[in-house]
């Protein structure tokens, strides 16, 4: 993937004065899907705001139509706030949320119209839209919004926003479209926040299992049979003029990954998430269809070591575990190509991504072999190391790989799969006692986010690593607003990750998908959730 | 006669009894908690443990275990935890995809089995006899998900006639569905005829040899009049009876022939529910399996009974 | 076996004794004779050996991957390719014989000894032993044999031990009965009246007078079951659950095949030849046994 030729450095202090300034100019919305007949591995860029500033009227597509989509797994709109791949295509479509990011990490426009903060940086007044209905016609007011912030506290909801929520201290309410946050220290990653809450009616967010899911989104949710279809119905009152182009959008399961690509191939549908790797080779050659990679940051997989089980607590032996990693071989084998090989886990929209860093670290077992010796453990040693069951088809890929290429070295992994409650569980409770690898989030938000809310990453991580440095890095990072301080606290942590080797990444593990050439601007936000705004199959 | 009906019937009762604890027993002993899995991953413990209470997993088994048999009693199968739709619904929304499959499959088998059980009977120890007896040999060692491998190999990859999967309902559209339908039909059903047509076979040189077939040959009946009128027609009550329980084997037992082909049958949704640890959901498809079975096997034994006097006269059948 | 009992029973003629221990001597003799029996018995023969000396035949080792010749065609190097980590195929499939051996020989030793004795203690003391026993097995008998494999083996974890202990239990009903049939039928005859009335104990006549009289049924069944187990262990390993990675397990090799049908069709073809063939030697090797122990034939009476 070539980097962006000229990624804008974000000048905060800049962007501080016009976020306070409440200026909601916005960029033209970038297609996501380039269209054409090759579309290879191009990394789609993230959809921008979905609503175009006054006067910059995108160029009108056709109106009207029927999308039809295809995933392996069930939408579960039990739990609207519970983050799960499956539900990308209601998230934002049945709902909005306040805010969305672009693709360089700032926020855009949504059901918040413009934001102010104060002058510490503490307080941040919200001034949502004006006339927004929800689908079964009440208008959305502050009382909402406050709703769905406190909902997601509950630990019964399970979400994964709830520690960003309960940075929040203070909640008002001034007038109906006005809501006022009050932090105790800057709270940046508020922003993160917003992209995640959809804005869910509080009238009737109880009421799922009567089918009732009610929003303020573009499509209104008519017709759901369970693990088999669910249909969609244009929003003829939606907040954004002129959107959604859509009628209809239809979404069916099938659960093989087989079948779902015959049926696409058979022309019954037209656009399919993430049918096999080896399928997507195959469509990628076709010019009849569209390819595109998601490279949304929006999952990475990592290789872990409980750093209290010798000899994984040196550091030279985890360091030449890193080097022994080959990322090409797993990235070939387990993701067909799709996924790209990294180190550290920032995409590279993030103001964390250093692509120098990233690169640094290339597949040699020489180097490793010289590392464990001068570590002390040149004659070999064994390890268990452990992975979920249900990633068996990617992960388990690279657990084999990793057992060929470390026997090499003398290194002796025993593999070990768990269940995936059993594996969570493990996690949680930090008890891996050797080696694990998995998947993460939180790499394409505010880059602190990750250090206090992925599992890997946080100061109660699940390698049982801990330093004075990298708490301290953690606490600066928290709170610190201006842009150059952060710029140095990142590329100090970035270096702080691959010294200690405690977790490391090996590969992004992108979302993808392949359109018919007449499915015209699908977007999709940070978190892959489909944005159909402006959507159109001619 | 009565008392033969009532002995079976009362002595299904403990089985399916049985059937049901084990049905418990076997999806709540297996590990992995469905309250962390619903709760989500970053469940805090309290979370956790909420959430078991409010699924009512924190009551010891005996007490679930009743809670739920009273439940069924009653025609509430419960609520699948991932989608929080009454387990019989989902049932109800696989099972057409099963009966689809198991009859096709059985049509399939009797197509097969019944002309060449009756022809190598017919032939004993001749070619055709051997012909048949070492085809149906081949057709049974050969396992059924890799015979299904090797039809979608040929049929749907390389000579792209028919699709490698998924299944597109029969009612509404059979000029097209039968496509979908054919390779996991043949998949499931060569074996099942394979034995069914030895079990021809064997039926119809048990009644050839009866005595009354002498008789009314000696009559002077015609060989083929004999076999058509005398020999198929008593040959034919034990064959159904396989074909029945051979149904109710099927219902469940395509699992892996259904997720070669994603066929969303039954097998399949339990086989997910397992990995899910949707507890109410396996229970109540399992259960419906089970006795269904049970039920078949009774139908079996009495139309038996019914049908031949030495089996209910004589004692202690097991 | 039999040919080396002690005990002089009174009542059964001499001749009797010397005949059974002609019996298995003349069911080997039968076996051999007959085709299916011939090439059920080559076929074990060929597996023992295969998992035997499995490093002498395998060209390369199972577990080495070869960057670089991921999914090759057959070749002189590899001659029915490689599996996506440059693995070679052959090897990889001589070796599984080991697995679906260990499978089938576990699953069937430990089924068969619970069954035999569940079905000798149902049959001779009859009443609410039988009873309660019989109930189990018929409960048991109602689920799917898939279904009970899959639950017992995702009970177990993954793994092929566990794997041969779900698969025993799915075998265990159909021992238990045949002994319990074969029980019922001898526990009237003649002698086993006559050592009671000697004064014998139950277990004794159970296990020196009845179970050896028991055995030819349960042969077949053996045979039957272990070609069932080796079956549904490949099922379990295709649905993921029986061997783990980098085991290789010919049900497993067929799972991972299929995302490679399309580049590598070999990948899929050649471990279910492997299979197939295990399957079928078994089966005709049954059928021959059933025909070679048929007591319309071999009768002791």
């Amino acid at each position: 993937m070539t980097p962006e030729p000229t990624l804008p450095r974000r000048r905060f202090l800049r962007r501080a004065a016009a976020l306070a300034a409440g200026f909601a100019a916005v960029p033209l919305a970038e297609a996501c899907a380039p269209i054409g007949p090759t579309s290879a591995p191009t990394p789609a860029p993230k959809a921008a705001s979905p609503q175009p500033a006054a006067g910059q009227a995108p160029a009108a597509p056709k109106t009207g139509g029927r999308l039809r989509m295809v995933q392996t797994s069930d939408v579960a709109p039990r739990e609207p706030h519970l983050r799960q791949d499956a539900n990308a295509p209601i998230a934002l479509t049945v709902w909005d949320t306040l805010t969305r990011y672009d693709q360089s990490l700032k926020p855009q426009p949504g059901l918040a119209e413009r934001w102010d903060w104060s002058s510490d940086f503490r307080t941040l007044t919200v001034k949502l839209r004006q006339g927004v209905k929800f689908h079964s016609g009440r208008e959305l007011t502050a009382e909402d919004v406050e709703f769905n912030i406190v909902r997601i506290r509950d630990p019964a909801v399970g979400s994964q926003m709830r520690g960003a929520s309960n940075q929040i201290k203070k909640i008002e309410r001034p007038d109906p479209l006005t809501i006022t946050l009050g932090f105790d220290k800057p709270y940046l990653g508020v922003f993160d926040l917003f992209e995640a809450l959809v804005i869910t009616d509080r009238e009737t967010v109880g009421n799922l299992d009567q089918g009732k899911v009610v929003g303020t989104g573009p499509f209104v949710w008519r017709e759901w049979t369970p693990n088999e279809k669910l249909v969609l119905e244009k929003n003829p009152a939606y907040w954004q003029s002129g959107a959604p182009s859509l009628d209809r959008v239809e979404l069916t399961v099938i659960s093989d990954v087989q079948a779902m690509a015959v049926q696409f191939e058979a022309g019954q549908q037209d656009l399919a998430l993430k049918v096999s790797a080896q399928d997507f080779e195959r469509l990628r050659q076709d010019s009849k269809y569209q390819s595109v990679i998601m490279d949304t940051g929006n999952s990475y997989f990592y290789l872990s070591a409980d750093v209290s089980k010798p000899p994984l607590d040196k550091k030279e032996v985890r360091q030449a575990l890193n080097l022994a990693i080959n990322r090409e071989r797993f990235v070939q084998t387990a993701m067909s190509g799709i996924s790209r090989p990294t180190t550290l886990p920032w995409p590279q929209g993030s103001p964390a991504y250093d692509a120098t860093l990233d690169g640094s670290v290339r597949f040699d077992l020489e180097r490793a072999r010289a590392l464990l010796q001068q570590a002390g453990a040149g004659s070999g040693f064994e390890v268990p190391i452990t992975y979920n069951q249900q990633r068996t088809a990617t992960v388990g890929k690279l657990v084999e790989i990793l057992q060929s290429d470390l026997g090499q070295l003398g290194v002796k992994l025993n593999a070990q799969t768990q269940e995936n409650t059993v594996f969570q569980r493990t996690l949680n409770e930090r008890q891996f006692g050797g080696l694990f690898t998995h998947l993460h989030g939180f790499s394409n938000q505010t880059p602190v986010s990750l250090f206090l809310q992925a599992f890997p990453f946080r100061k109660d991580n699940a390698s049982n690593f801990s330093s004075p440095e990298f708490n301290r890095l953690i606490d600066a990072m928290d709170g610190e607003t201006d842009e150059g301080k952060l710029k140095e606290l990142y590329a100090a942590m970035n270096r702080l990750l691959l010294d200690e080797a405690f977790v490391v990444n090996v590969a992004t593990n992108p979302s993808y998908y392949v359109a018919r050439a007449n499915v015209q601007n699908v977007e999709y936000s940070l978190f892959d959730w489909w944005v159909l705004q402006r959507t159109a199959v001619s | 006669m009565s008392t033969y009906v009532l002995r079976r019937i009362i002595q299904a009762v403990p089985v399916m009894l049985l059937a049901s604890v084990a049905v418990f027993l076997l999806i709540h002993l297996v590990p992995g908690d469905p309250a962390l899995l619903l709760a989500g991953p970053d469940a805090t413990p309290e979370v956790v443990v909420a959430v078991r209470k409010d699924m009512g997993l924190d009551a010891p088994l005996p007490v679930q275990y009743a809670l739920w048999v009273r439940q069924v009693a009653q025609g509430d199968l419960g609520k699948s935890y991932i989608s929080r739709l009454p387990v019989g619904q989902l049932i109800r929304n696989a099972l057409p995809a099963t009966i689809e499959l198991a009859l096709a499959a059985l049509l399939i088998a009797i197509l097969f089995a019944l002309p060449t059980g009756i022809l190598s009977a017919v032939k004993r120890q001749s070619l055709p006899d051997w012909i048949v007896t070492a085809v149906n040999g081949l057709a049974l060692g050969v396992p059924n998900f890799w015979l299904g491998i090797l039809l979608i190999i040929f049929f749907a990859l390389i000579m792209n006639w028919l699709p490698p999967g998924g299944r597109i309902e029969f009612l509404s559209n059979p000029a097209v569905a039968w496509k979908s339908l054919i390779l996991p039909a043949v998949t499931l059903g060569i074996p099942i005829g394979a034995a069914l047509s030895r079990f021809t076979r064997a039926a119809m040189l048990e009644v050839l040899h009866e005595d009354y077939i002498r008789t009314a040959r000696a009559k002077g009946l015609s060989g083929t009049g004999v076999i058509a009128r005398h020999a198929i027609r008593n040959a034919l009550i034990p064959i159904v009876t396989v074909l029945g329980i051979q149904f109710g084997r099927l219902l469940g037992g395509a699992v892996i022939v259904e997720s070669v082909f994603a066929w969303p049958g039954i097998g399949r949704m339990i086989l997910q529910a397992v990995l899910n640890r949707d507890y109410l959901l396996v229970q109540g498809a399992l259960l419906l399996l089970v006795v269904t079975f049970i039920v078949i096997n009774l139908v079996v034994d009495l139309l038996y009974g019914v049908l031949d006097p030495r089996i209910r006269l004589s004692a202690g059948r097991s | 076996m039999q040919g080396s009992r002690a005990v002089a029973l009174p009542g059964v003629a001499p001749e009797r004794q010397r005949r059974s221990e002609n019996l298995y001597l003349k069911t080997f003799r039968r076996l051999l004779r007959s085709p299916s029996g011939l090439f059920g018995m080559v076929v074990m023969a060929l597996l023992i050996l295969t998992a035997a000396f499995a490093p002498l035949i395998a060209p390369h080792d199972p577990l080495v991957q070869n960057p670089g010749a991921e999914l090759a065609v057959p070749s002189g190097r590899f001659p029915v390719g490689t599996d996506e980590f440059g693995r070679d195929l052959f090897s990889r499939i001589v070796y599984g014989a080991r697995i679906s051996l260990l499978v089938g020989v576990l699953a069937v030793v430990i089924g068969s000894l619970v069954g035999v004795s569940s079905g000798l203690a149902a049959g001779y003391f009859g009443g609410w032993t039988d009873a309660v026993i019989m109930r189990l097995w018929d409960a048991l008998l109602a689920f799917p044999a898939i279904l009970l494999g899959i639950a017992v083996a995702t009970i177990l974890g993954p793994g092929v031990t566990n794997a041969a202990i779900a698969l025993a239990i799915v075998s265990i009903p159909q021992f238990s009965r045949i002994t319990r049939a074969s029980v019922l039928g001898e526990k009237e005859r003649d002698y086993v009246q006559a050592a009671r009335c000697l004064g014998a104990g139950s277990g004794r006549i159970a296990l020196r007078h009845i179970f050896p009289n028991t055995i030819s049924p349960l042969l077949v069944q053996l045979s039957l079951a272990m070609g069932y187990a080796v079956l549904l262990e490949a099922g379990l390993s295709f649905l993921g659950l029986g061997t783990q990675p980098p085991d290789p397990s010919w049900g497993s090799m067929l799972n991972t095949s299929r995302a490679y049908l399309r580049q590598a069709p070999w990948y899929a073809i050649f471990p279910g030849i492997a299979l197939s063939v295990l399957l079928l030697g078994l089966n005709f090797l049954s059928d021959a046994l059933r025909d070679a122990l048929d007591p319309k034939l071999t009768h002791l009476r």
